[in-house]
């Protein structure tokens, strides 16, 4: 549990929505002494953060009785806004669940699974949340003939293959492979006993989650654990190398019941200690790749003397900004203002443009073709640009003659005007940096 | 996912009641007329439920409107929950907010009375891009001006106080068995009175009765204060709306007073346009002018945002 003690301004940004109450935490003292002595109260408030990135807080009273004695768990959400998607709320009060079965002492976390799914608590993943791999794209892999099988989790599907006979040899991948990794060692080990090899949620022909925030070491965990359960492996091997040991290795220490033998391969699980220099460089790469560092390309601007407004979440990342009001979002500033908007994915952005552009000049910067060719397509500009400043946008620049007039909205026809400018709609501007010098 | 309506209730009270999950909640309206048409959204208040705007959705639907009466959660055929923590105004705003994305409502229109003026604005000011016009009777928007109903002890302040308003509004339940009808100025029948109070009858399901009330904000640090306060600072957005008040000035809870307070916070808003014989339910005493010239406001002022 991510426990956080979040200011008294942010909570006021929130709207605490009850999900768990019970008015009788000591039907059972034993539960309810554990969480005492786990928050370190017996009446008062704790938060924490979940897997999902929303705070969840906890509220125990003591009722007179000398121990927590009426619990209430709240969600904290956008003050005025709908919930996020209940799949995520159940999954987060399921690590909760466990997280109280885990300090408990006469609680046991697989059986509170175990219960879940008897329960069928089976958390629902929005239509298109979710990517699956279509089988064909697995035809022919050489050394790898076997018939996949699945079994679901969480509302997702995870492949394993299986071959062999007796006690079970669970043998688990990590970043960025797949139980195809193991394709040499099937056939000698599936003669000492049953092998099992399972793809992680979100390689191979496991169902793939869309957001990144899905996927986490304790979900990995999670998964794998409740996989163990659904196909009720006992005295299991387990073979683990990279990420499949710190997720097989974790698993191990919560059931050891379940386990016989453990083979550990180039791997390990966070003991305190220094990790090398290879992996911290690795991570650094993997996490920059692709996320855009906001805050320093803002920083960046500010330095070359741009005034920046910015949006609520702008403002949220880079907070010594003046908000941009909805009429800025209009204006046609012709000076070095610049109005930042955070948005959640590129139909936003899109909506965006086509409410309060010009439609002058719009650009994106993305190294994803088919992102690139429906911006060129859907964005209704004089001129579209991948890539490329949208300062290119002049006639001189596009090699029609010298620009002898300026327009600030939308006028596609450059030079003398004849068939070619009362035809075409847009100029199309595939770059890969380019800016005006 | 609702329970059934019973048949008394039928002849009075046809529409179909649809319901969605709002915020892990079930929350019942009717959706009638046109499904192309200019959705209004008629939204009541403490301790009422869309059984209020009976006489509106015929005049609305037959001038092609679509016709959207929510039960805010806690009252009639919505979900009741036992826990005051779910009846926040926050949470009214965020539920009608959810109402609203799932059935994709463009161009809606808000009609507002009680609490379904702060609540309802405070839903669009999330969704200001989709509000097309605003029609607030007997309600407020803002904090600083009390009138004599709310500020005084009896029998307002004292129906709510902590533990006093348990025995009142929950053991002798005086505003949602006795409530509409009391204040009624032409008079319930027997049925209407009971179509009223009976989605309150199962023991324990009338917290937001009690919730709303404590909800006024009077003073700084009330519950609700920080709420109301953020609608109305944020009320300059909806400059550009076309606004009407309708008023029924014997109403003693939100005297004409109110209406001179909000005409002072949204300049465009047209009225009060007053209606006699009529108290706090206005929508019952005198629902047919009302919706008449909530038709004409809206078909005048159709296409005039921004």
């Amino acid at each position: 549990m991510n426990f956080i003690i979040p200011s008294a301004e942010e909570l006021s940004y929130l709207r605490a929505d009850p999900l768990l109450w019970e008015q009788e935490l000591d039907v059972r003292p034993e539960v309810a002494e554990a969480i005492e002595k786990a928050v370190g109260f017996r009446a008062g408030r704790v938060y924490w953060r979940s897997e999902h990135d929303h705070i969840y807080g906890l509220e125990l009273a003591d009722l007179g009785r000398g121990r927590p004695s009426m619990a209430m768990v709240y969600g904290h959400w956008d003050r005025y806004e709908p919930r996020p998607p209940e799949h995520e709320i159940d999954a987060d009060l399921m690590d909760f669940i466990l997280w109280v079965a885990e300090v408990a002492p006469t609680l046991n976390p697989s059986d509170v699974s175990r219960v879940a799914q008897f329960a069928g608590v089976r958390p629902t993943w929005p239509e298109g949340s979710v990517l699956r791999t279509p089988e064909d794209r697995f035809a022919n892999l050489p050394g790898f003939p076997y018939e996949p099988r699945y079994v679901e989790v969480e509302g997702l599907r995870m492949a394993f293959v299986e071959q062999g006979e007796g006690d079970p040899i669970l043998m688990l991948h990590g970043e960025p492979t797949g139980g195809y990794l193991y394709r040499h060692m099937i056939p000698p080990l599936a003669e000492a006993g049953r092998v099992i090899v399972p793809d992680l949620v979100g390689f191979g022909r496991s169902d793939k989650p869309v957001a990144d925030h899905a996927y986490s070491y304790k979900s990995h965990v999670r998964w794998m654990r409740r996989f163990i359960m659904a196909l009720g492996l006992q005295r299991v091997t387990l073979v683990g190398q990279d990420w499949g040991g710190a997720i097989g290795l974790r698993i191990l220490a919560q059931m050891p019941e379940r386990f016989r033998r453990l083979v550990a391969m180039n791997t390990g699980i966070g003991g305190g200690f220094k990790l090398g220099e290879g992996f911290m460089g690795w991570r650094i790469f993997s996490q920059r790749a692709r996320e855009l560092d906001l805050p320093r390309m803002m920083k960046r601007f500010e330095t070359a003397g741009v005034e920046l407004r910015g949006c609520r979440k702008t403002l949220a990342i880079y907070p010594d900004i003046t908000e941009v009001k909805e009429e800025d979002f209009y204006r046609e500033y012709l000076d070095l203002i610049l109005n930042v908007k955070v948005v959640e994915d590129m139909d936003e952005a899109m909506e965006h443009i086509a409410k309060y552009g010009s439609a002058h000049s719009d650009a994106i910067v993305t190294i994803n073709h088919e992102r690139a060719m429906r911006f060129l397509r859907e964005v209704d500009s004089s001129a579209v640009f991948v890539n490329a400043s949208t300062r290119l946008n002049d006639g001189f620049q596009f090699g029609l003659g010298a620009e002898i007039g300026i327009s600030t909205d939308k006028i596609h026809a450059r030079g003398p005007m004849g068939l070619e400018e009362l035809t075409c709609t847009k100029f199309i501007v595939l770059g890969n940096g380019q800016l005006r010098e | 996912m609702l329970r059934e309506k019973p048949d008394w209730l039928k002849p009075l009270f046809p529409w179909e009641q649809k319901a969605l999950r709002v915020n892990g909640r079930t929350m019942a309206y009717i959706d009638e007329g046109n499904p192309q048409g200019r959705p209004v959204l008629l939204l009541s208040g403490n301790p009422t439920w869309g059984f209020l705007y009976r006489d509106f959705i015929k005049p609305l639907t037959e001038a092609g409107f679509r016709a959207i009466a929510p039960d805010w959660v806690g009252c009639g055929y919505s979900d009741h929950p036992r826990v005051d923590a779910a009846l926040t105004m926050a949470h009214h705003i965020a539920d009608l907010v959810s109402l609203m994305d799932q059935l994709k409502l463009r161009g809606f229109v808000i009609v507002g009375q009680d609490w379904g003026g702060p609540q309802g604005v405070g839903a669009a000011l999330q969704r200001r891009e989709r509000l097309s016009a605003l029609v607030l009777m007997n309600t407020w928007l803002f904090t600083g001006y009390v009138g004599k109903f709310h500020s005084s002890p009896r029998p307002w302040t004292t129906w709510h106080a902590p533990l006093i308003g348990q025995f009142f509004m929950k053991r002798v339940k005086v505003l949602s068995h006795h409530g509409p009808a009391a204040v009624s100025r032409r008079g319930m029948t027997a049925e209407e009175a009971r179509a009223y109070h009976h989605v309150f009858d199962e023991p324990d399901s009338d917290h937001v009765v009690l919730t709303w009330p404590r909800t006024i904000p009077l003073r700084e640090g009330d519950r609700g204060w920080a709420d109301m306060q953020a609608i109305e600072r944020r009320l300059p957005e909806l400059g550009g709306v076309p606004t009407l008040l309708l008023w029924a000035p014997e109403d003693n809870v939100f005297p004409v007073e109110y209406a001179h307070r909000l005409k002072e916070l949204l300049p465009q808003a047209e009225g009060p346009v007053l209606f006699a014989n009529a108290a706090h339910f206005l929508q019952d005493d005198r629902g047919l002018d009302l919706a008449r010239a909530t038709v004409e406001f809206l078909n005048r002022t159709a296409g005039v945002t921004r």
